[in-house]
């Protein structure tokens, strides 16, 4: 397996099966990012920006929406990233 | 293809050969416990339930103690009552017994104590595990196998490794005419439009769907923090419940849903994958199931975890390979190799198939060589019971 994968081609986020370090160069899917932040293995990387508000993909589903501004090769958890699931009283 | 197993006389098959003793109410634990330790080869299983005034919780206790009595992996059974208790052991008694396998009750207050308690079930224990030294396995098909699907301390590598593959040996097994169950609600929230596609039919679609909204509206009443995320999970690198839920998800392959059964309830229908109405909480989720009538679980670990369960067999499935080796002890199948590129999805799913015959067949898993027999019965829920919404937290 690659050292990032990206699960669905639809995903706007792809996972870290290795530790990446800061700044680092990696390949998805012929895509090269950089690494904005560390990404420990198993955490979300994002591929490409992703808006305020806007959906966050993974497994070609969303998982939730960005709580800011995300741009590629940023750390993608829980400081960025919201459920949407759950909120109705 | 074929597993070999103990015939019952409701015509289920059993992956083991146990006799069971079990208390009515927690009260009665001291003679259960005293039991196991005069005579190791029984299954006792002592908990903290039995006398309750709210008619909800008693009667899935009583649906958790009928369906591991009845259970195929249970040839005869030991109830130890107290005398007093809410429980109705009788019911109790009755429904085993209609499964035809062989039930006594020994009732401390009847007898004159917890001593003479003792010295009866152990008579009747010692007689049920003479009669069991004849028995032997003959042929099953695996139409005849359930296999409840657990995932438990889940990772971000769960959802690539392990419980793709064990959807591979959910779709294998499926295909053979056998029947899995997918269990924690709370989990399937944000992959419920996933799953329902698969539904046979507008009811059962219509009942996954209304089970979900129910576990989401239960989660936003009783979790603040609108996280719904173990600490573990989040370490690992989860994010929100739906990220979880997709990944939970592929633990039930692609296969048609053929039913939604309520905690602990028996399937109706086989062949297929059903889903069944618990918590997130791993050791009463698996209870639920196994009380369903899963002969077999299996539990898909990224962090890694020892649970199992009394009655039935749990075979763990690791997402990880650094896990699976630090665990070792603990952990049956590696789908770490998947991670490491070393295997595909699908050899790792076929591997998972054959350690599951060979444990539906009599062959031991780690979780019962130590053994590890946790068991929980699962609270009903909040919104079951008709609490408002903003009775908590207002």
């Amino acid at each position: 397996m690659p050292k990032v994968l990206r699960i669905n081609p639809s995903d706007n986020v792809a996972v870290a099966l290795e530790p990446v370090g800061q700044g680092e160069e990696v390949e998805v899917c012929g895509l090269k990012i950089r690494a904005k932040q560390a990404v420990p293995p198993g955490h979300k990387l994002a591929l490409s920006y992703i808006p305020k508000g806007s959906e966050v993909v993974k497994y070609g589903s969303a998982i939730g929406r960005a709580t800011r501004d995300i741009s590629p090769g940023e750390w993608v958890h829980t400081h960025n990233l919201r459920g949407t699931r759950g909120r109705e009283g | 293809m074929k597993f070999k197993g103990y015939r019952r006389p409701d015509g289920r098959f059993g992956v083991r050969n146990h006799v069971l003793v079990l208390p009515t109410v927690s009260c009665a634990d001291k003679v259960v416990y005293a039991l196991k330790s005069a005579l190791p080869e029984v299954v006792a299983v002592p908990h903290p339930y039995g006398c309750t005034f709210d008619v909800e919780e008693l009667g899935r206790f009583c649906e958790v103690l009928v369906g591991f009595g009845a259970h195929p992996n249970v040839r005869a059974v030991v109830l130890v009552s107290l005398g007093c208790e809410t429980t109705p052991v009788q019911e109790v008694y009755e429904r085993i017994r209609a499964s035809g396998k062989p039930v006594e009750v020994v009732e401390v207050q009847k007898e004159g104590g917890v001593r003479e308690a003792l010295e009866g079930a152990l008579k009747h224990a010692r007689r049920f595990l003479h009669e069991a030294e004849a028995d032997v396995r003959e042929e099953a098909p695996l139409s005849e196998l359930t296999v409840a699907l657990e995932c438990g301390g889940s990772d971000a590598y769960s959802g690539i490794s392990a419980n793709p593959a064990l959807g591979e040996f959910s779709d294998m097994l499926v295909a053979e005419g056998g029947t899995v169950i997918l269990s924690e609600t709370s989990e399937l929230v944000g992959a419920e439009h996933v799953l329902a596609r698969r539904a046979t039919s507008p009811d059962v679609r219509k009942a996954l769907l209304e089970v979900v909204r129910r576990a989401e509206r239960e989660l936003a009443l009783s979790s603040p923090d609108g996280l719904y995320l173990a600490p573990g999970n989040v370490e690992g690198g989860l994010t929100t419940i739906e990220e979880k839920s997709l990944g939970c998800a592929y633990k039930a392959g692609s296969s048609r849903i053929i039913e939604v059964v309520e905690y602990a309830r028996r399937p109706s229908k086989k062949g297929g994958v059903v889903v069944m109405d618990t918590p997130g909480y791993d050791v009463a989720s698996i209870t639920g199931m196994v009380a369903g009538g899963a002969q077999v679980v299996a539990f898909t670990t990224g962090r890694g975890t020892p649970t199992g369960c009394p009655i039935a067999p749990v075979v763990k499935v690791c997402s990880n390979t650094p896990t699976f080796l630090r665990l070792s002890e603990d952990m049956d199948v590696n789908a770490g190799t998947v991670v490491d590129g070393k295997e595909s999805i699908r050899e790792v799913g076929e591997r998972i198939f054959r350690e599951v015959l060979r444990v539906a067949s009599g062959g031991r898993t780690k979780s019962e060589d130590w053994p590890y027999q946790e068991f929980a019965v699962a609270h009903t829920s909040l919104v079951e019971k008709g609490v408002l919404c903003g009775a908590i937290g207002a």
